[in-house]
Formats: structure tokens, C-alpha cells, sequence
């Protein structure tokens, strides 16, 4: 009767250490903890889990030097931390002016904004998981900590976004009609820096406030081909670079 | 192909110039007045945006003044040079550079 107890009360034990050890196990693969971290816990922790993350996060443009850091998009808890970097507000709390303008004025940035409530933010950044692109789902692709649409990439990277939701035709036409865009505004660019610099005098405040009008608005027809955003291709874009050159015509004439 | 099968231009017209290109810079900022603000004025207007009412007001009146005092200028200087017996010489600055060639051609 003894040993049938014992027998009985050693399985029991046994039993709750097996369990114990699986809890455990489980746990130690799972999120440690909710948080809140800093960024260098963050970094620490992540360096072993998703070395690449972390690599591409040190080359890209919110590099450590850059002084974003992970909290400036995820925020300090692990819960909704992707939730919180997917969505736009995550970007352009940080990025102002005509680079999210122009985005929000595009069609995607119109469609993205009157269905943020309808769209299930917890789905990765890839293909078809979304009906219009935000900023993050171009940027930072799929995981992606380095800028996915960075010129360096080369227009192919680009093309193959585009192509997760468009037919390759439609996006090799969008991308031709953009290099030409870009082509015609680099003259206007060549031709306005030529007439100032055969200035008699190419340093007046006026000029200078011209040749930077010139940059400024040669920026603005590439954020409206990239963002597709017809007001920044145009009005924003190429007939205000017109407006430069006849403005630098008369300040040296 | 397309001298068979038409097919409409839709998109950016390659070489296009935008209205008011071949003007001077005073008939430039009169467009701009014209257009811009006094078009954002009349649409918050319609919209009864009161603030937009306001700023598209305010920014013709800064253009107005600005266009007074450079049509001014201008009348100044033709005057001095009337009276001095010169007369301008047209240049060939408003009909070179990269973009005005190009788009001679293909506009």
C-alpha cells in the first residue's frame, strides 16, 4: 500500500517537472517580457534573434547616427510594436513637408487614410496583404530595416513592388512616363543653373533664393512620380520650375 | 502602327510646357495670383473654408502690391530710356538653354 503511494506521489512529481521543463522551454521562446525597453535592450536581444534586421538597420537611413532608434517607430512594448511601425503616423511624425504631402494628395495616400480603421495593420508588409501602400509598406518592404525604394536599390526593386499589386505593363508605362517626367525636369534644372551662373554677378540673395527654388521644385516632381501624385508631378512640380527659369531670366537680364 | 491605329496620348506630354512659360516674370506673377490664390480663395469660399477665404485674400493683396510695384519699375525704366534715346536690344537670353531647345521641338 506504501509503495503504491510513493510509487503514485514520484509519478505526480515527475509529471509536474516534465511540465514545468515544457512551460519553461516554451516561455524562454517566447517573449521574455512586455517591456517597456530602451533601444539598446532592443538591439541587444534583437542582434541574436534577427541579425539581418539589425544590420540593415545600421546601413539605412535611420542608422544609429540618424538618431532614430527603435522606440521612434515601435514604440517601448513589445505589444503592437509592428502595428504601431506599419501604420503612416509611425512616418510622418518625423517626415514632414512635400515627402508626405505629396503621398497623402496620391491616390494610395487618399485610399490609405479613409480605410486606415478597415485595414488589419497585424499583417506582414507584403503583397496582397494590402489595398493601398503606405509609407512603411513601400520603405521598409516586408521587414525590410534598410530604405527598399532607395535609388541605390536600382528601379528594378522598385518595379517589383509595384508589381505585388499591378500588372507589369501598367508599372513599366508608370515607369517610363516618370523617367521622362525626371528627364524633362533635369533640363529645366541644367538650363536654369547655366542662366545663372552666366550671371554677371551669380551670388545676388536673389539669385541664390532661385537656385535653390530650382532644387526645391525639381524635388518635388520626383516625390510626385514616386508617389504618384499628379499635384506634385504638375503644379508643384514642372510648371513651377517654368516660373524659375522666366523668374531667373529677369533677375539677370 | 500608330498612323494605322490611332491611339490618344493620355499621361505627361513629353516637352510640355505649362501656361504662362513664354510670358515675362510680371505676367508670370499675375498667373500665379490669378490662379493660385484667387483660386483658393474661390473654392474655400465654396466650401465655406473662412480661414482659406481669408489667407487666399491676403496673399493677393502682398501679389498685388508686389505686381504694382514692379509694373513701377518697369514703366521707370522705359521712361529713363525713352528719354535717354536708347533703344533695347533684344538678346537671345529668353530663346536658349537646354530645356527651351528641347522643347522647341517637342512641344
Amino acid at each position: 500500500m506504501a509503495a503504491a503511494v510513493i510509487y503514485r506521489i514520484r509519478y505526480i512529481v515527475c509529471l509536474l517537472s516534465m511540465l514545468s521543463l515544457a512551460v519553461h522551454t516554451a516561455l524562454a521562446n517566447e517573449i521574455p517580457a512586455q517591456g517597456p525597453f530602451t533601444d539598446s535592450e532592443c538591439v541587444s536581444c534583437h542582434s541574436d534573434r534577427n541579425p539581418e534586421l539589425i544590420r540593415q538597420w545600421r546601413n539605412g537611413p535611420h542608422d544609429p547616427a540618424s538618431g532614430v532608434g527603435c522606440s521612434s517607430c515601435h514604440g517601448s512594448l513589445h505589444a503592437d510594436a509592428n502595428v504601431k511601425a506599419r501604420k503612416n503616423q509611425g512616418c510622418t511624425n518625423c517626415h514632414e513637408g512635400p515627402a508626405s504631402h505629396s503621398y497623402s494628395k496620391s491616390k494610395h495616400g487618399v485610399l490609405n487614410r479613409i480605410e486606415a480603421h478597415e485595414q488589419d495593420w497585424r499583417k506582414p508588409l507584403k503583397s496582397g496583404n494590402y489595398r493601398a501602400p503606405g509609407s512603411a509598406y513601400c520603405h521598409l518592404h516586408d521587414g525590410d530595416h534598410d530604405d527598399t525604394m532607395s535609388a541605390d536599390r536600382g528601379p528594378e526593386v522598385r518595379q517589383w513592388i509595384c508589381v505585388g499589386c499591378h500588372s507589369p505593363r501598367y508599372v513599366r508605362e508608370q515607369f517610363a512616363n516618370g523617367r521622362r517626367q525626371l528627364d524633362i525636369a533635369d533640363l529645366k534644372l541644367t538650363e536654369g543653373k547655366q542662366l545663372i551662373a552666366s550671371a554677371a554677378n551669380s551670388q545676388t540673395k536673389e539669385l541664390s533664393k532661385l537656385r535653390q527654388s530650382l532644387i526645391y521644385h525639381r524635388r518635388n516632381v520626383l516625390y510626385g512620380v514616386g508617389h504618384q501624385s499628379p499635384d506634385y508631378q504638375w503644379w508643384h512640380g514642372q510648371p513651377a520650375l517654368d516660373g524659375d527659369l522666366i523668374r531667373i531670366r529677369d533677375a539677370i537680364e | 502602327m500608330t498612323s494605322l491605329w490611332p491611339i490618344e496620348r493620355i499621361g505627361f506630354y513629353e516637352g510640355q510646357a505649362s501656361a504662362f512659360y513664354n510670358v515675362s516674370a510680371i505676367e508670370r506673377d499675375y498667373f500665379e495670383m490669378w490662379y493660385f490664390d484667387n483660386l483658393g480663395a474661390y473654392k474655400s469660399a465654396a466650401h465655406g473654408n473662412l480661414e482659406g477665404v481669408e489667407q487666399g485674400h491676403r496673399k493677393m493683396e502682398a501679389a498685388l502690391e508686389s505686381i504694382g510695384n514692379k509694373a513701377r519699375e518697369i514703366r521707370d525704366i522705359s521712361e529713363t530710356e525713352r528719354k535717354a534715346g536708347i533703344e533695347p536690344e533684344p538678346s537671345g537670353l529668353w530663346q536658349t538653354g537646354a530645356y527651351t531647345d528641347y522643347n522647341r521641338e517637342h512641344n
